[in-house]
């Protein structure tokens, strides 16, 4: 199957559950286009029958015709737009879930070497393209072919040339954006591309102003601002030119069209096959039964566009998650050992290995921190814990048990993390801190916020717990962002902790009281943290130091001081200040 | 209603284009009207005396009109594009100028954000007021008084119904604007919070999944996206009721009349002649107005948008150059004096409270204290991003307001806490500061900064791709890049505000030595988050509670026995714990 038919038939599968409103948009547009030609044809026949002093005996009824006929179009136009809008709307919603909890479901795998921002925006966007084809495309394509062969089909009644001429207008008019619109597609695709280039500047204008003012640079990037735009503009001409040129072309036939139906018909009247009467309904015919097919050719030409974004998305649906939770063990939230044994990790498969044979105890409730060099396989560790990815090979163990045998759900009961990279979301800070624990109440949060000394500073902004942050609203400072996560992580009461990184924005004074609140709320938890600090280093019980993804020494400070050469390098900077 | 008129206001800009685009829909609307006319005549022919010579010359002046409208419906179609990117272009650049009229201070974060959807989305959304409504309303006007006075001499009441029922299309819409007004706007900032929801959800992922909480957030946004799509088909079914009208009163337009003169002619009461005339022209009349209504209701996604636009627009800059600001005095090695400074950001609560000190000509000065003491906004203040709203800050002996902005901010350099790099190569990121600099002095500055180690183990090296898009750096990496740019820069004053965020011990020392580098024959201010980068600043300035605590060397405040022995006191019990 081609990938069009392809992409016809998922997007078709996705209006199933629809069908019953997908039918009433199509039997209104059917409505509405009969009515137009309707409308057409009585008013054209009156006036056949002013000028050819016919018979007026039905014009009442005629009047009353016309009057419905009106009155349906109105009618079908409303339905067709409203119910192909609710099944496009329904569809779009359907579709914005599935991706989050697609991504949900596969990140942070998928979402590692991305920037998540950008995955979300691009969704966004891929979905609201969708929406031409639900709401616009799928009715007038079958509207189209119906109400052209029923033409067709009268029309044989009538004079058999006549019917010719339809079919031979249609099949032109539909080879226009079949024959032009490869070139178009290219040429639309370049225009997207520079106009992303344009928004790229901008953003970063916005973005980066305090950079610019203060180098100087604000009049030089309006210029460049203003070439983006030249640019685009060029683009947009080429473009244009292109379009310009199908437009040309389908007028040219509309038009041709309606110039053959005169002669053709005045023939007939002349020949005597038709009475004169009918002369101005076959005229006015002409120039209102290629509406259908006009419609679908004008929304043909943005199917590659959508068929692109309906692909994408197909993509990410079909992604399968790195992991399978296939555990069935419900949480355990007694005090916990962790245990690496011979674990071997790659990112990607056949890829280069980022931990090698790793192998190391971690007791319940003890503090253990992970040190080494950037790319030395800390965060790793930490992910592997999540079961963010399993282990290529070896395994880890949680208080004797294969993590993988714990549900998923389980595991995340059983372990929290304040990871270097605090996100906080666009709602209060409260609420910021609710995720931890949904069901608590405002009282134990404001105790985390306590214990975490974050409720000092939360206090004193601007509306207190209740203050909006995220990145539209008041931003935090590192340090705060990090009380926070903190306050979060104690909330969640989890019996491993990871903590990665996360005291590292904090002052001297924030962190000196952290270590001494996380030593007394922390001190029945398997902690497990990431750091580079001296001052968080000593605060843990042992220290493992990991180079080139292998654990190359394991003990106190004393010991590794006094043996471990790259522990001594790592810390020396410190030693001295 | 006000905002309309104000839009109106760009149109100065691209007067050539609208009147270019103008002409174009006239002399296409002249060829429709033209070929109704000539079908009129031929359907008359048929009728009466079947005389093929002049229905062939007839046809062949059709065909003529059809060919000359498709040529020029071509021209049109890349005239829209190129015209719309124009508009586009131009109100894009206008509202990023006065961003940076509004400099930084006012364009705080929660600007930038609701900056960046409307410069992107909300323009964009003008498109069809300026490119097809606006030029619409001429050709409306025009073709509607054409027929009118060409129908009058073949019947003077029909001619008068008709002109009424198109005055009624164009009054109606206007009518409804307050209903739809209304429901869109809402609509638009459902719209857009939905989106930002959305994006917010995907973008903290990670965290959501190590919190447990990405369930909870579907369902949430499940809640969400349904009562969107709820109120999106409310709105639908506005503006379609709104639309059915239209439709309804075009219909009324292009067929009852027709039916009125044939009714007239079949009496007696006009010429029989005088029916194919009314039944094509007033098709045109009809056509016009369809699109008029069509192109109306695009604009209004763009119309709410716009209010947004001016407000910001209208939002006055509050950092202005006095009329006789000074272009020069601000010596190699200034001194900078704060005398009396007492600022607050929101009107309310005083950050700095009658702070004075002074900053000695080429001294390495330290500002300290505890988070939230006012250190950052003395750099704000500083590089002139707000001003102070009583006291005055002086340098070489001058208010700081008395020099011009863009001078004043030439002899500065800002290292911030988080530094922004912009799409392009690391070589362009440090050569911003200087555009002159050669490929030379920005690797001399690079190797002072002691940035080149990393620079050099990029992919790509100085011409590695960074900032959106482009290579992630990290937080350390970004400021020794932005310190590499204020070398370049050299200027006479030099304001660090030393970064929280997490650099590994490594880092942070190359860092200090860059600092230590830059600060040298300068006279520089540093605002400290750690003790141990300033101990050997000339002055050490601590704030507590936004006043000035006390100041002087490392070891005189030691030995006072103030708060910055406490400060370094916790210091150095982190390190015993």
């Amino acid at each position: 199957m081609s990938d069009r038919k392809k992409n016809i038939v998922n997007l078709s599968r996705t209006i199933r559950p629809y069908s019953g409103e997908m039918s009433a948009a199509m039997f209104s547009a059917f409505l509405k286009q009969g009515s137009v030609i309707g409308a057409a044809a009585i008013t054209s026949y009156i006036a056949g029958i002013a000028l050819g002093k016919g018979d007026t005996g039905n014009i009442r009824l005629l009047i009353v015709l016309l009057a419905a006929f009106i009155l349906m179009r109105a009618l079908g136009h409303f339905g067709e737009m409203y119910f192909a809008h609710d099944v496009a709307f329904r569809v779009i919603r359907n579709f914005r879930l599935d991706i989050y909890n697609k991504l949900a479901e596969i990140a942070p795998a998928y979402t590692l070497r991305k920037q998540t921002g950008q995955i979300g925006q691009a969704f966004v966007a891929d979905v609201e393209i969708l929406e031409i084809f639900l709401a616009h495309t799928f009715s007038s394509f079958l509207i189209a072919i119906i109400l052209t062969v029923l033409i067709m089909i009268a029309l044989l009644f009538v004079n058999p040339i006549l019917s010719l001429l339809v079919i031979a207008a249609a099949v032109l008019l539909m080879a226009v954006p079949y024959k032009m619109g490869k070139k178009a597609e290219d040429r639309g695709r370049e225009v997207r591309e520079s106009l992303a280039e344009s928004n790229v500047i901008m953003v970063e204008s916005i973005q980066g102003i305090r950079e610019l003012v203060m180098l100087g640079q604000s009049s030089r990037r309006m210029k460049d601002i203003n070439s983006a735009m030249d640019d685009l503009y060029k683009e947009q001409y080429m473009y244009g030119l292109l379009k310009g040129k199908q437009s040309m072309a389908t007028q040219v036939i509309c038009g041709l069209f309606t110039a053959a139906v005169m002669v053709c018909a005045a023939w007939l009247v002349s020949a005597g096959q038709m009475d004169k009467v009918m002369y101005p309904v076959a005229v006015m015919l002409s120039t209102v039964i290629l509406g259908p097919v006009l419609e679908l050719t004008t929304v043909a030409q943005e199917l590659g566009v959508v068929f692109a974004a309906s692909n994408r998305i197909r993509a990410l649906l079909d992604e399968e998650p790195v992991i399978k939770d296939e555990g069935r063990l419900d949480a355990d939230m007694e005090p916990m050992s962790v245990r690496f044994e011979n674990v071997s990790f790659a990112y990607e498969p056949g890829g280069e290995e980022v931990l090698r044979d790793v192998s190391f105890d971690i007791e319940a409730g003890e503090t253990v921190v992970l040190v080494g060099h950037s790319g030395a396989g800390k965060s790793t560790c930490a992910n592997l814990i999540l079961r963010y990815w399993d282990p290529d090979e070896g395994r880890i163990l949680f208080g004797g048990t294969d993590i993988r045998e714990y549900s998923m759900e389980a595991l995340r009961h059983m372990v929290s993390a304040a990871s270097q990279e605090t996100y906080l979301f666009h709602t209060s800070v409260e609420e910021n801190i609710r995720l931890g624990r949904p069901d608590s109440t405002d009282s134990e949060i404001e105790e985390a916020a306590g214990k975490a000394n974050a409720d000092e500073f939360i206090k004193k902004l601007p509306q207190g717990y209740d203050t909006v942050t995220g990145e539209r609203g008041f931003r935090l400072s590192g340090g705060q962002k990090q009380r926070v996560a903190i306050a979060r992580t104690l909330l969640r009461d989890a019996p491993i902790v990871i903590l990665d990184e996360s005291v590292s924005n904090l002052d001297a004074e924030n962190e000196l009281y952290m270590q001494h609140i996380l030593a007394e709320q922390l001190k029945d938890k398997t902690v497990v943290m990431i750091a580079h600090r001296l001052s968080t280093i000593l605060s843990a019980d042992r220290i493992i130091v990991l180079e080139d993804g292998r654990p190359v020494d394991i003990g106190t400070h004393e010991e590794l001081n006094s043996r471990c050469e790259t522990y001594r390098n790592l810390i020396k900077n410190q030693m001295n200040d | 209603m006000n905002v309309y008129i104000r839009l109106l206001g760009f149109l100065s800009d691209i007067k050539k284009e609208i009147a270019g685009k103008t002409l174009l829909g006239l002399v296409i609307s002249a060829t429709y009207l033209v070929q109704a006319v000539l079908m009129a005549q031929i359907v008359n022919l048929v009728f009466g005396s079947q005389d093929k010579a002049e229905l062939f010359s007839r046809l062949a002046a059709v065909v003529a009109a059809i060919l000359i409208r498709s040529w020029l419906m071509m021209r049109n179609e890349s005239y829209t594009k190129t015209m719309a990117q124009k508009i586009k272009g131009k109100i894009r650049s206008v509202v990023l100028e006065h961003m940076f009229r509004l400099g930084p201070g006012q364009m705080n974060d929660k600007r930038s954000g609701e900056l960046t959807s409307l410069v992107l989305d909300g323009v964009e959304a003008l498109e069809h007021f300026y490119v097809s409504f606006i030029p619409q309303v001429f050709t409306v006007l025009i073709v509607g008084g054409f027929s009118f006075f060409y129908l009058l001499q073949y019947d003077p009441l029909t001619s008068v119904i008709l002109i009424l029922a198109m005055v009624l299309c164009v009054v109606v819409p206007i009518a409804t604007i307050p209903i739809v007004e209304k429901n869109i706007g809402d609509y638009w900032t459902d719209y857009s919070r939905l989106t930002a929801q959305y994006i917010d959800a995907v973008q903290g992922l990670t965290t959501l999944k190590t919190l447990d909480a990405e369930k909870s957030m579907g369902s949430i946004l499940k809640k969400e996206a349904t009562s969107f799509w709820r109120r999106s088909i409310k709105n639908t079914g506005i503006s379609l009721s709104n639309a059915s009208l239209m439709l309804i009163l075009t219909s009324v337009t292009s067929s009852i009349t027709v039916v009125i003169a044939a009714l007239r002619a079949y009496n007696g009461t006009i010429e029989a002649a005088a029916v194919p005339v009314f039944l094509f022209l007033t098709v045109e009349c009809a056509r016009p107005l369809f699109d008029l209504n069509r192109y109306w209701h695009s604009s209004f996604l763009g119309l709410s948008t716009a209010e947004g636009l001016f407000e910001l627009m209208d939002t006055e800059p509050k950092i202005v150059d006095r009329e006789d600001a000074a272009k020069n005095g601000i010596e190699e090695m200034p001194e900078i004096r704060f005398e009396n400074v007492t600022f607050s950001y929101t009107g309310s609560e005083d950050v700095l409270k009658d702070v004075s000190f002074t900053i000695s000509k080429g001294s390495k000065t330290a500002i300290v204290g505890r988070s939230g003491s006012g250190k950052s906004t003395i750099v704000n203040l500083l590089i002139r991003f707000y001003d102070p709203q009583e006291g005055a800050i002086k340098i070489s002996g001058k208010d700081m307001r008395d020099y011009e902005l863009s001078y004043l901010q030439s002899r500065m350099s800002a290292v911030f806490q988080d530094t922004f790099l912009f799409y392009g190569t690391v070589r362009e990121n440090i050569r911003m500061s200087r555009p002159d600099a050669t490929d030379e002095e920005i690797v001399a500055a690079a190797r002072l900064a002691r940035a080149d180690e990393f620079i050099d183990k990029l992919p790509e090296g100085y011409d590695t791709i960074v900032g959106e898009r482009g290579l992630t750096l990290s937080g350390g990496e970004r400021q020794r890049i932005s310190i590499a740019r204020a070398i370049i820069k050299d200027s006479p004053v030099m304001i660090l505000d030393e970064a929280t965020a997490s650099v590994d011990a490594e880092s942070e020392k190359l860092i200090q030595n860059a600092i230590d580098e830059l600060s040298r024959k300068r006279t520089s201010v540093i605002v400290a988050h750690r003790l141990s980068t300033v101990r050997d600043a000339d002055n050490i300035i601590v704030l507590e509670n936004g006043t000035v605590a006390e100041q002087g060397t490392h070891e005189e405040l030691l030995a006072k026995k103030g708060i910055y022995h406490e400060l370094i006191k916790a210091q150095e019990e982190i390190k015993n714990v």
